[in-house]
């Protein structure tokens, strides 16, 4: 059983549903980003938080997998201020919705002062609200970017305990652990980490308060990210245990504390009915024969027939 | 989005004219992340500044780390800083890069007069001797790759 919990699933197929179900994923978090371009609308911004809430969560369970998602006005289009003061009022009603475990993903892109304004207040948001915060942290000048994120998240007086910061790499792990932060490594090819360095990322820090994701999305990028790495770290020799921290464990510590995501939600899943509708809407097209699938993970175990 | 992007960054002067240093850098940066070639951007030496060799330093640790290359055009805007910012052990490893890349730590170290850049450069005798010739410059690195 895995989590991927960085998963922008709108951008994504059926296929790769299937893909990662078959793979173990049982639950995915999908934060609230950027969609490659722009948006030059609130209200196309809303739209967006409102399919992560509904239509994707649908999407998802419609193939078995459980789907949480993150709300917040990334860095990126922060920059954009009339767009940003839009979005920020619509924020705390989305941010209260069911199966919503986090602010994110929220943090620095090139790092300047509208980025730094949003992010603070997003902070102070999820501090009100009692949510974890996954950040997200820049590409370039990345070192610097990542310790002011945390020294942004103590001057607000976040709990690092609570925050979860995204995308480290061999130069910025040390500080993020030291600091008491959880570290996310998002194994996404050519810009951020690839597996083998992962593992042996875990050969050294072992799987304390470390997260594993696949960060996919409209990109090259691979949402079996998580599956693979976990595959590749065993057969490494890396520990049954610290793999399961690092692919399961550790982001349902961290993102439970929104009190959004239970085990049970997978555990004991409702069964897989694609006949069902989502404000009228199907999956199914032109008559395709629906999968229907009652849960059986339980029958399976169970010894007793009577 | 490259060739957009290239439209302001090269052969144009109204960054270096009007882009304050904030600005500068990241376009220097996006450049680099997007693949795009330094050498055309206008001002690229009368712009350096030590933030940005601080930047680029960190950038060249972070991709080594990841086993990935390093663009040798990345040590023209580090060399004026190479003292500043202790950026040696960096260059020592770029000089056992390519062609490309030792020419480019070379040519950071010879703008640097300092005993560690002297010693640097004396363990790449032939290196330091095309530089020394003066035929060899940031616009025309890649002219030697062979060599």
């Amino acid at each position: 059983m895995y989590i991927d919990p960085h998963a922008h699933m709108v951008s994504r197929t059926t296929d790769d549903y299937e893909a990662m179900a078959a793979a173990g994923v049982v639950a995915l978090i999908e934060p609230a980003f950027w969609v490659g371009q722009p948006r030059t609308f609130v209200g196309t911004y809303v739209d967006y938080l409102s399919s992560l809430v509904g239509w994707e969560r649908f999407r998802a369970g419609q193939f078995g997998i459980r789907h949480y998602c993150t709300i917040g006005l990334n860095s990126k289009e922060a920059n954009n201020e009339a767009l940003a003061e839009g979005v920020m009022e619509w924020l705390p009603r989305f941010a209260m919705k069911e199966g919503v475990v986090a602010i994110g993903e929220i943090g620095y892109d090139e790092q300047t002062p509208l980025e730094e304004k949003y992010f603070r207040a997003q902070l102070a948001l999820a501090k009100e609200l009692a949510l974890p915060v996954m950040v997200h942290t820049p590409h370039r000048d990345k070192k610097r970017g990542t310790s002011r994120s945390m020294d942004v998240c103590e001057e607000m007086g976040l709990d690092p305990s609570w925050v979860v910061i995204d995308h480290n790499n061999e130069e910025t792990v040390r500080e993020t652990l030291d600091r008491g932060y959880w570290a996310g490594f998002s194994i996404y090819p050519s810009t951020k980490m690839g597996n083998a360095r992962m593992v042996d990322l875990l050969r050294h820090y072992g799987g304390d308060r470390i997260i594993v994701d696949s960060a996919c999305d409209w990109g090259i990028s691979d949402c079996l990210g998580v599956a693979k790495t976990a595959r590749l770290a065993l057969a490494s020799g890396i520990d049954e245990q610290v793999v399961r921290q690092v692919t399961y464990a550790n982001a349902l510590c961290v993102y439970g504390k929104s009190e959004q995501m239970h085990e049970s939600d997978w555990l004991d899943p409702p069964g897989i009915d694609q006949r069902t509708l989502y404000e009228g809407n199907s999956i199914l097209r032109g008559g395709r024969e629906p999968r229907i699938e009652h849960p059986d993970r339980h029958a399976a175990d169970d010894l007793l027939i009577d | 989005m490259r060739a957009v992007f290239e439209v302001i960054a090269h052969g144009n002067p109204y960054p270096r004219d009007h882009f304050d240093l904030h600005r500068w850098n990241h376009m220097v940066l996006k450049a680099l992340f997007i693949g795009s070639r330094l050498t055309p951007i206008v001002g690229i030496d009368q712009r350096h500044n030590p933030e940005l060799a601080r930047i680029l330093l960190e950038y060249a640790d972070e991709r080594w780390a990841a086993g990935r290359a390093v663009t040798p055009e990345l040590w023209r805007c580090v060399g004026p800083c190479v003292d500043a910012l202790g950026a040696y052990a960096a260059l020592q490893r770029a000089l056992a890069g390519s062609p490309a890349e030792r020419l480019a730590a070379g040519l950071a170290l010879s703008q640097t007069d300092t005993p560690s850049a002297r010693h640097l450069l004396t363990s790449v005798p032939e290196t330091a001797a095309l530089i020394g010739t003066g035929r060899i410059g940031w616009n025309n690195l890649h002219h030697y790759e062979a060599i």
